[in-house]
């Protein structure tokens, strides 16, 4: 066979030649895509790993106003996504779906408008009872509670359940990221808990969702056809069913 | 060798304009500072309309626009209706306001943050000044020197006197 890939006839190209040559080609080319492919794969699950175990910084309260709540220094509405999706941590939102309280009157909302994704909803007023709100918003939620406080801070379980429901939902073991509103129910979520034994160190106030601009936002309330509606089937919520639950008397 | 003399003399005369026009200078640039300084250290009162009332007077965007354009002197309380961490400061600036017979606008802290009126402002609660339309300064939550303020009639007042002519 000649150089120019002609048979020795010497007119006719090797389309021979010329096929094996492509296929050889091809094969390598998808063989490298192969490779590259599980290489990047692997690549991406060690990130996953290493992102879920790197460090967290330790709970440090931020300064100003925002101390006074424990809004966390480091942890917060503006650093959060960088902590989303972590195997080790729970997310936790306090906030009401809707409040029974006339938030109106002041020129508020009593629906809860959007949520931060990863975040569930454990309402703050469930688990033990509030007050010092405004009084034009009249009667917020004054329902069954899992605890009830006194003046002094002190906690007592109103139901067998109380602690259980707690442990499940705020898992000892793990970190626990609370938000709220601005940052008020998460704070005392957190009291509530330090006080009943949970590990401080593990606990982090995010602070409020009215200051998050981040990625992850997911848009509850909306206006659709002209009107303002707002999309709770979005938010995963944890209801506490009292009914089922065992009155301590 | 009056060449080397001339020369030398006339780089002396430039070393010399140099320092003179120098000197000139900085002493116009430190006057011209002093004075902005006190300009803008000078307190001030607010326009006629907030006073007398004692009330919180509930703002829109284009409201709070209308003020600025106006170029009114006024107070914003920077709020989130019912929310805890906002809820003890409003007791604060209403005590406050009813004793001084003082009004403050009042808005809602996302709807602030959209005008873009407030620059700089990330946290609510919040208590903004207005001079001639301008915005003068306002507290800021994430901030220890301004937590009196946040906290008490008496630190309230503390700052408002650094900047409201009584």
């Amino acid at each position: 066979m000649s150089k120019s890939g002609r048979d020795e006839e010497g007119q006719k190209p090797n389309f021979a030649l010329y096929i094996a040559i492509t296929a050889l080609i091809v094969i390598g080319i998808g063989v490298g895509w192969s490779l590259f492919n599980n290489d990047r794969a692997q690549d991406e699950s060690s990130e996953v790993v290493e992102k879920t175990e790197s460090e967290l910084p330790a709970p440090e309260k931020s300064e100003g106003l925002r101390g006074e709540f424990g809004i966390d220094k480091n942890i917060n509405e503006e650093t959060i996504d960088k902590y989303l999706g972590r195997d080790d941590a729970v997310y936790r939102d306090m906030r009401m779906l809707k409040d029974p309280g006339n938030y109106e009157a002041i020129g508020g909302d009593s629906y809860l408008s959007g949520i931060v994704e990863g975040f569930e909803v454990v309402p703050y007023p469930y688990l033990v009872n509030v007050s010092g709100l405004p009084e034009e918003v009249g009667e917020t939620y004054t329902g069954k509670t899992l605890f009830t406080q006194d003046k002094s801070g002190n906690l007592t379980a109103n139901y067998k359940e109380s602690l259980q429901i707690l442990e499940d939902l705020f898992p000892k073991d793990k970190v626990i990221f609370l938000m709220c509103g601005g940052g008020g129910y998460a704070g005392m979520t957190k009291d509530m808990l330090v006080r009943l034994d949970w590990d401080e160190n593990k606990i982090y106030n995010v602070g409020g969702y009215w200051y998050y601009d981040g990625e992850n936002n997911v848009q509850v309330k909306t206006t659709r056809d002209g009107e303002t509606v707002y999309d709770f089937w979005k938010v995963p919520y944890h209801e506490i069913d009292f009914a089922a639950l065992h009155e301590i008397k | 060798m009056t060449d080397e003399v001339h020369g030398a003399a006339q780089s002396m005369s430039a070393r010399k304009k140099f320092i003179i026009g120098g000197a000139i200078a900085v002493a116009v640039v430190a006057i011209v500072s002093v004075i902005v300084v006190l300009m803008l250290g000078r307190k001030f009162r607010l326009s006629d309309g907030y006073y007398g009332a004692g009330e919180f007077i509930n703002v829109s965007s284009d409201e709070l626009r209308q003020a600025v354009d106006e170029r009114k002197s006024f107070a914003l309380l920077i709020w989130q209706p019912g929310c805890l961490t906002s809820t003890d400061f409003e007791k604060v600036v209403k005590s406050f306001s009813e004793a001084e017979k003082v009004s403050f606008l009042r808005m809602e802290f996302s709807d602030v943050k959209m005008s873009g009126l407030v620059e700089g402002l990330k946290y609510y609660p919040s208590v903004a000044l207005f001079r001639d339309g301008k915005m003068v300064t306002f507290l800021r939550s994430d901030s220890n020197d301004d937590l009196p303020a946040l906290q008490s009639v008496e630190g309230f007042r503390e700052w408002w006197e650094k900047y409201i002519k009584e």
